[in-house]
C-alpha cells in the first residue's frame, strides 16, 4: 500500500464530502444527478481503498512513496517561481499586462541565469508575439491594470 | 461513397485555397514542429496553448490551423530524437532507437529525411479513412436519440480506463473527479445553480478551454519548474542530403503501408494513442524486414516504420472525435474543445448542416501534409537548433501564453484563476499517477451524458427502461463493459503469453 494512494483517498472522501453537503441544498429535482455522480466517485474511491487494504494485509506496511514521488523536487526553486506566478497576478492586476509580463520574465530569467543577449531576444519576442497576436489580431483587450489603466 | 458527398469532398478543396487558410496551415505546421521538437513540450499541450488563436478565426480556418498544430507537433518530436537522442514527444521514442544510431554514423540528414518523407506519407494516407469512415459513422450517429447519447457519453468515459497506463480505478477515479466537476454552473433542466458559490463566470459551467490549457500546458510549467534545468546535448552539424534516393524510397515504402494501416487502426481506437502505435510499427517493420539485423543499429527502416506509424494515428484519431463525439486521446480532446468553441458539436450535423465546413477541414488536413513536408525538409537544420532551446527559457514564455490564452476566452481574471488551479491540481494528478486527460474528457462528456440522461427520464416519466430501448443502446452498453474490462482481459492476456515464453 502506497502513501500517496492513501492522500488521493482521503482528498477524493473530502470532496465528496463537500459536494454531498452542497448537494444538500438544491430542490429535490437538482439532486438526483449531482448525487449520481458524486455516489461514482464515493463508490470508485472505495474500491481503491478495497484493493490498497488488501495489499496492506499482504504486506503488512505502508511504503512512503513520497521521496521517489518528488525525488529531484527542488523547494526553494519551486516556490520561488510558484511566488513568482502569483507577484505575475498583483502586478498585472495593478500595473497591466504588458509591464507584468517584462518584470515577470525579466526576474525569471535572471534568476535562471540565462545570458543577458539571450534575456533582450526573449522579451522582445515574447512582447511583440503576444501584442500582435493578441492585441492587434485577436483584439483582446489585455488588462492594462488598475492604476496604469488610470493613465492610459 | 454517394455523387453529393464527391461533390462536398471537390468543394472542400476548393474552399481551402484562401489564403488565409494556407497562411494558417504554414503558421501551424511551423509552430507544431517548434513544439514537438522540444522535449519540455507535447502536442496536446502545444494546441491547448494556441486554442485561443483560433478564436477569432472562421471555424474552417482554426480547425485547419489546430489540425496542422497536431500533424506537425507529431513530427517535430522525431527531431530532437534524431539528433539529441531526447524524443520531444512520447510518439517518437521508438524514433529515437535507430534515428540516433543514424545520427552517430554520420547520417542525421537521412534520418531526418526519412522521419518527415515516412511522416508525410503516414498523414496522407491517413486521410483516406477519415474520408471514408467519419461520414459512414456520422450517419449511424443520426440514428441516436436522448439515451443513446448517454450510453455514449459513458462510454466515452469507460475509455479511460483503456487511456490509463496505470491503475485502471485510478483513471475512472479521475474520470467521476472530472464528472462531479461537470456539475458546476446552472442545472440544465432545473434551472438552478449549483456549486457557483457567487461566481458569475461559472454560470456556464467551467470552461473546458481554460481547464485544457491548465491541465496540459500550466501543469507542463510545474513539471519544468520542480527540478534542476536541464543541458540539452549538442546539436551534431550534419552535411548529408535529407533527400531520399529512390533505392531508399522501394526500401521504406512497405514499411510505410503497413504502419499506415496499424497507426489508422490504432487511432480509430479510443484510448489507444500515437505513442502505442509508433512502437507496434517499428517492431512489426522488424519482424517483417530483409535486414533485421539494422534495426537498433541505424536503420531507415525502422525509422520509417515508427514516423509512419505516428503520424497515421492524427487522420484516424479524428473519426471517432468528429462523429460520435467521443476524443480518445488528449490530443482530439483539445481538438474537440476548439470546435466546441467556435459553437460547433460533433456528432451528424458535422456531415450535414456543417458539411461544408467539415469537408473543407478535410481538405486542409490533406494540404497540411504536404506543408509538412516541405518545411519539415526545409528547415530542420534550423529546427534542430530550436530544439536545443532551455527549459528556464520555456516556464516563462509557456506561463505568459497560458495567461494570456486563458484570459482571452472572456477577458476574465476568473479564467486566468480557473486556469492557474487546474494548472496546480494537473500537476499533483500528474505526480501522484492520475490521469488529466480523463478529467478533460469527463468536463467534456460529463454535460452530454448528464442531457442524454435527464432528458430520457423526463421523456419516459421516470420509466429507467428507456435507456435499453434500443439496439444501439445495447451495442453501446456492451461497448461500456467491454471498455471498461479491456485493461483487465490485456493483463491477463499478457500473463498468459509471459507463461507461454517462459515455458
Amino acid at each position: 500500500m502506497k502513501r500517496t494512494d492513501l492522500y488521493i483517498c482521503i482528498f477524493m472522501y473530502l470532496f465528496c464530502a463537500f459536494f454531498q453537503h452542497e448537494t444538500g441544498k438544491f430542490p429535490e429535482g437538482a439532486r438526483h444527478y449531482p448525487y449520481f455522480v458524486i455516489g461514482l466517485l464515493f463508490l470508485l474511491t472505495t474500491v481503491r481503498l478495497w484493493d490498497m487494504a488488501q495489499q496492506y494485509m499482504k504486506d503488512r506496511c505502508v511504503v512512503n512513496d513520497v521521496p521517489e514521488t518528488f525525488k529531484g523536487f527542488l523547494p526553494k526553486q519551486f516556490w520561488t517561481m510558484f511566488g513568482a506566478f502569483l507577484g505575475f497576478f498583483v502586478l498585472m492586476y495593478f500595473f497591466g499586462f504588458y509591464l507584468a509580463s517584462l518584470v515577470y520574465i525579466l526576474f525569471c530569467l535572471h534568476y535562471f541565469k540565462i545570458p543577458k543577449k539571450h534575456v533582450v531576444l526573449v522579451l522582445i519576442v515574447m512582447l511583440a508575439l503576444t501584442y500582435f497576436t493578441f492585441g492587434w489580431f485577436l483584439n483582446v483587450p489585455l488588462p492594462k491594470g488598475e492604476i496604469l489603466g488610470e493613465f492610459l | 461513397m454517394d455523387a453529393n458527398t464527391l461533390g462536398l469532398m471537390a468543394a472542400g478543396f476548393v474552399h481551402v485555397f484562401s489564403l488565409m487558410n494556407m497562411g494558417m496551415m504554414i503558421l501551424g505546421v511551423t509552430i507544431g514542429i517548434v513544439v514537438g521538437c522540444m522535449p519540455g513540450l507535447s502536442a496536446a499541450m502545444g494546441v491547448a496553448l494556441l486554442l485561443p488563436l483560433t478564436f477569432g478565426m472562421k471555424p474552417e480556418t482554426g480547425l485547419i490551423m489546430l489540425g496542422a498544430i497536431y500533424c506537425g507537433a507529431i513530427f517535430g518530436g522525431s527531431i530532437s530524437a534524431i539528433l539529441i537522442h531526447t524524443p520531444g514527444t512520447p510518439a517518437s521514442a521508438a524514433t529515437a532507437i535507430d534515428g540516433y544510431q543514424l545520427t552517430l554514423k554520420g547520417k542525421a540528414g537521412k534520418a531526418l529525411g526519412t522521419a518527415c518523407t515516412a511522416s508525410f506519407f503516414g498523414g496522407l494516407l491517413s486521410c483516406i479513412s477519415l474520408y471514408f469512415f467519419a461520414p459512414a459513422l456520422a450517419q449511424l450517429a443520426m440514428k441516436f436519440g436522448s439515451p443513446e447519447y448517454f450510453w455514449l457519453a459513458l462510454f466515452g468515459l469507460t475509455i479511460i480506463a483503456g487511456v490509463t497506463s496505470g491503475s485502471m480505478v485510478k483513471g475512472l477515479m479521475s474520470g467521476a473527479f472530472g464528472l462531479v466537476l461537470s456539475t458546476i454552473g446552472m442545472d440544465p433542466m432545473e434551472g438552478v445553480e449549483r456549486y457557483m458559490f457567487g461566481i458569475d463566470a461559472l454560470y456556464n459551467g467551467i470552461n473546458v478551454t481554460c481547464a485544457m490549457i491548465g491541465l496540459f500546458s500550466m501543469s507542463q510549467v510545474f513539471i519544468l519548474i520542480e527540478k534542476a534545468i536541464k543541458e540539452r546535448g549538442n546539436v551534431i552539424d550534419f552535411e548529408d542530403s535529407v533527400f531520399l534516393k529512390a533505392k531508399e524510397l522501394a526500401q521504406i515504402f512497405p514499411h510505410v503501408i503497413r504502419s499506415w494501416l496499424i497507426g489508422n487502426i490504432i487511432g480509430i481506437l479510443p484510448g489507444a494513442g500515437a505513442s502505442i502505435a509508433c512502437f507496434l510499427g517499428y517492431d512489426t517493420a522488424k519482424k517483417f524486414s530483409k535486414r533485421k539485423d539494422e534495426f537498433g543499429k541505424g536503420s531507415i527502416e525502422g525509422v520509417a516504420a515508427s514516423e509512419a506509424a505516428n503520424n497515421a494515428v492524427t487522420g484516424g484519431s479524428l473519426i471517432p472525435t468528429l462523429t460520435l463525439g467521443i476524443p480518445g486521446e488528449s490530443v482530439t480532446a483539445v481538438l474537440m474543445g476548439g470546435l466546441i468553441i467556435q459553437g460547433l458539436q460533433p456528432g451528424p450535423e458535422l456531415f450535414t448542416k456543417y458539411a461544408d465546413m467539415t469537408y473543407t477541414f478535410f481538405a486542409g488536413f490533406v494540404i497540411t501534409q504536404f506543408f509538412m513536408l516541405l518545411i519539415g525538409l526545409g528547415g530542420c537544420r534550423l529546427f534542430a537548433h530550436i530544439s536545443r532551446l532551455s527549459d528556464a527559457i520555456l516556464i516563462p514564455c509557456v506561463f505568459v501564453l497560458c495567461v494570456v490564452g486563458s484570459f482571452a476566452i472572456n477577458n476574465s481574471f476568473v479564467e486566468v484563476g480557473i486556469m492557474f488551479l487546474f494548472g496546480f491540481f494537473g500537476y499533483l494528478m500528474r505526480k501522484l499517477d492520475l490521469n488529466t486527460a480523463a478529467v478533460v474528457l469527463a468536463l467534456i462528456l460529463g454535460p452530454i451524458g448528464e442531457r442524454g440522461l435527464r432528458r430520457s427520464l423526463t421523456l419516459s416519466s421516470n420509466d429507467i427502461s428507456i435507456l435499453f430501448s434500443t439496439p444501439i443502446c445495447w451495442i453501446l452498453i456492451a461497448l461500456c463493459i467491454l471498455s471498461s474490462f479491456s485493461p483487465l482481459l490485456m493483463k491477463v492476456l499478457r500473463k498468459r503469453k509471459k507463461t507461454e515464453e517462459a515455458g
